[in-house]
């Protein structure tokens, strides 16, 4: 058996040239046409080969996030998501599970667990998004898995259809294992978040502790890099903050493992690398705006004075903030005047309804980016940008029958107490 | 929002939300400023429990106290921001130095301070008006101006409804059996002549004027609008209320029985349920007013006569199940809303805090045993649920405006 290069994973075979003459044309298909081939590959009862052609769209496809049908195995693997790496980037020592390997270790549990068929029929015909149907079944599922994968056998034609070595699958799916063990409990802790509470610290630390006795008993190595995948899923899932980073360091000090320790580093790096490689200003602004808050949140938890601040990051850190901030500006500038300023000049009785929403939309978003900007490199620039709007939206030379639209934008972008002159009205702001 | 702690400490006042009257828990206000989501508006009063005497000036007007600048004051009372029990009180001149309310709000509470009588406490049929007056003017956005535009046209179409509602009962009620022909085939005009006919018969046989019994009726008809008559019953605001309260006990009912590690909204399953029985508890209030109605329109002589000398009389009855239903409908709405996110869980924790408490005084207008609405509201109470979720101001302004938008 051919084994693959050492220290990298490698992508399956694929012979048919005409789905490499598709990748290509691929690559400058519109987002709209994009959306239309998932759904079509999606929908095929076969999908073979055409499952190539999504890995070659799988970076769009993390920003587009088209509504995908809730299938078991990505129901299963769903909590992996932010350490599942494309073929070509993941490495042995890396902090992830490579993509190719999920298709043949889902196909695996649904062979081998009595379970799986009931709780495929379950979710079938449902969307991923639809977290409501899919949470009940996402449950047993995690369960039925975590207790799988701590025992499973290396499939016989595991390297043939994932390119990656025999050992890699013991590595690969002791770590799902231990980590789907954990899911509900992540998933716990980030709805908790998502309601506005605190980083719950003390559950932070007992979900890495449990973890990391697991581990123990996990082959050299593995068990580390599962504390460290457990500290990257938990970085991606809540508010990367001065008190989670801590609270990881914290836990994995707390077990003097070593392995462990350098692992969770390691998880930063990870964090940091996901930052270089993915960050993005282009496409939807209020994607652009929250991922750039995620960006900002991270940033500055790195930069805090504190256990948590590595002095080696510094240099990376600083040089990843000059180059937020100066996208965010750019980004927040440009939208600002041609996707705001000039449409708003324009409005007149013909507006219509549309329009007008998707400006207030927009305006919403970029107060949104406006907002992280500001956190990245300060103030000054937004607020100039934002008073040359302010001449603009309230010149009387616009149209009156837009005259509240325009003080809408003006309230959106600056706040009420300046719109209200607009449309007069007045309040005492104390 | 600015700090709230020092000189601002004084506009504000915390009380625990144990109104003794609806007028004292004030009226469910649909505010889309981020600060007062879920707020009420009540008159200023100098009655226990109000802000202060601070700026109060003079003699209370009716019970109803004016500020300094002599304009009527109006209070706004804040469910605690973390969730947890007891309201913040501030007068609504002083909320600028909170936060900076919308114009959408600026407007709706300039309605009622300017254009509603000082004398007369604030209704959420006044509150209604004032959202929409607001809303019409596009300051909420467009969506809740057309939103605003199609009720007021329902509106219209309800009364014409409700009217021959009312005109086709009477005649059933004072015609001889058999008249020719039934009232539901007849042509508005000619249920208008028969219609007419019928009050003249009514105030002679009374020894009433014509004018005072036609004045009664249409009195009458115009307070019905709300909550309908016979076919026009379905179409009227306060059952569809109703009917999504209902919708919303039949959906949370089954949350709250998620027992724990089914689901990762079982912490809010303790929510769920006490707001499916504090719906449950208020759509059965609301109804023994109606009923009430029911009964008494089924004579509607007998009723047009008593008004002779309680004019108010079915106007007091209608107000009931509005006062009841109050602040329901935004509750339902967030629900709605959120269920189409699927953020459920956020959803369950705001709503809870915004439950409506049931004043005291519901006691004496149903019959209720005394201390019955206090043990109500100490079941279904939010005990520390916090609601802080990561939603910015500008997201929260934007899902308020959603439900202007949403506004029946």
């Amino acid at each position: 058996m051919a084994q693959p290069e050492e220290g990298r994973g490698a992508t399956p075979a694929m012979a048919q040239t005409g789905i490499k003459e598709l990748r290509r044309d691929l690559a400058d298909a519109r987002d709209e046409q994009i959306v239309q081939i998932v759904s079509l590959v999606d929908a095929m009862a076969v999908r073979g080969s055409a499952d190539a052609l999504l890995d070659a769209l799988r970076p769009r496809l993390m920003v587009l996030r088209p509504p995908r049908p809730a299938t078991l195995g990505r129901l299963l693997f769903q909590p992996l998501d932010p350490v599942i790496l494309l073929p070509q980037r993941w490495r042995r020592d890396s902090l992830g599970v490579p993509r190719t390997a999920l298709g043949p270790l889902g196909a695996q549990f649904s062979q081998s667990v009595g379970a799986a068929a009931e709780l495929s029929r379950a979710i079938q015909g449902q969307s991923l998004t639809d977290r409501a149907v899919v949470v009940g079944v996402a449950v047993p599922l995690w369960r039925h898995g975590a207790a799988f994968f701590a025992t499973s056998d290396m499939p016989e034609d595991w390297t043939k259809l994932t390119g990656l070595a025999g050992a890699d699958y013991v590595t690969i799916a002791r770590s799902i294992s231990v980590l789907l063990g954990e899911a509900f409990e992540v998933e716990a802790i980030s709805q908790h978040v998502s309601l506005g509470n605190q980083v719950p610290i003390a559950q932070i630390k007992a979900c890495i502790g449990r973890v990391a006795d697991a581990a123990l008993s996990l082959p050299p190595g593995t068990g580390a890099r599962a504390v460290g995948m457990l500290a990257v899923i938990l970085l991606a899932r809540l508010p990367p903050s001065v008190e989670l980073i801590g609270a990881i360091s914290d836990a994995v000090s707390a077990r003097n493992d070593r392995g462990a320790i350098q692992a969770s580093e390691q998880a930063i790096d990870f964090a940091l690398d996901a930052i270089e490689s993915d960050m993005k200003f282009v496409g939807d602004v209020s994607e652009v705006a929250a991922e750039q808050l995620r960006v900002a949140m991270l940033l500055d938890a790195l930069e805090t004075p504190g256990p948590t601040l590595r002095p080696s990051l510094k240099p990376r850190a600083e040089k990843l903030r000059r180059q937020a901030d100066t996208a965010c500006r750019a980004r927040f500038e440009t939208d600002l005047v041609e996707r705001i300023v000039r449409p708003a000049e324009a409005l007149g009785p013909d507006t219509t309804d549309e329009q007008v929403q998707s400006l207030e939309h927009l305006a919403r978003d970029l107060r949104r980016l406006e907002t992280t900007g500001r956190r990245l490199g300060g103030a000054e620039h937004y607020e100039r940008c934002l008073r040359k709007a302010m001449e603009s939206l309230t010149a009387p030379s616009g149209d009156a029958s837009c005259l509240v639209d325009r003080a809408r934008l003006v309230e959106i972008l600056l706040g009420s107490d300046r719109a209200m002159a607009l449309v007069g009205l007045s309040y005492p702001m104390k | 929002m600015p700090n709230t702690s020092s000189a601002n400490s004084k506009l504000l006042k915390f009380q625990p939300n144990t109104p003794r009257s609806f007028l004292e828990r004030g009226v469910a206000a649909p505010f889309t400023t981020a600060l007062l989501s879920g707020a009420r508006l009540r008159r200023l009063t100098r009655i226990a429990g109000s802000l202060n005497d601070r700026e109060v000036k003079g003699e209370p007007l009716q019970g109803f106290a004016t500020l300094e600048n002599g304009r009527p004051g109006i209070e706004v009372v804040v469910p605690n921001p973390s969730g947890a029990r007891g309201v913040y009180v501030m007068l609504w001149s002083d909320v600028g130095a909170l936060c900076r309310p919308t114009m959408h709000d600026v407007a709706m509470c300039e309605h009622l301070v300017a254009r509603t009588n000082p004398m007369l406490p604030l209704t959420p049929l006044m509150v209604r008006k004032a959202a929409r007056d607001a809303a019409l003017r596009g300051l909420a956005g467009r969506l809740a101006a057309q939103a605003a535009r199609t009720a007021v046209e329902q509106e219209a179409l309800q009364a014409v409804a409700t009217r021959r509602a009312l005109f086709a009962a009477l005649l059933k009620q004072t015609e001889a059996p058999g008249t020719s022909p039934p009232a539901h085939l007849l042509s508005e005009a000619e249920l208008e002549a028969r219609g007419k006919a019928a009050l003249e018969m009514i105030a002679q046989r009374h020894g009433r004027k014509v004018q005072d019994i036609t004045g009664h009726f249409a009195a009458m008809a115009e307070v019905l609008v709300d909550i309908g008559f016979g076919e026009a019953k379905g179409s009227a605001r306060l059952p569809g209320v109703l009917s999504a309260m209902a919708m919303l006990r039949n959906e949370l009912l089954p949350l709250g029985k998620v027992s724990k590690g089914e689901s990762f909204i079982e912490a809010s399953g303790a929510s769920a349920l006490q707001i499916a029985t504090a719906a449950d508890a208020a759509i059965s209030m609301a109804v023994k007013p109606l009923a009430m109605i029911d009964l008494r329109l089924r004579s509607i002589e007998t009723l047009l006569d008593e008004m002779m000398t309680e004019p108010r009389l079915i106007q007091d009855l209608v107000e009931q199940p509005d006062w009841i239903a109050d602040g329901w409908a935004r509750i339902c709405d967030i629900w709605t809303l959120a269920v189409g996110q699927g953020s459920h869980a956020q959803a369950l924790a705001e709503i809870h805090a915004l439950v409506p408490v049931l004043p005291d005084e519901l006691e004496g207008w149903l019959g209720l045993a005394a201390g019955s609405t206090a043990e109500i509201n100490s079941r279904n109470a939010p005990v520390g649920t916090v609601w802080r979720a990561e939603v910015s101001n500008q997201d929260r302004v934007a899902r308020n405006e959603h439900l202007r938008a949403m506004a029946r």
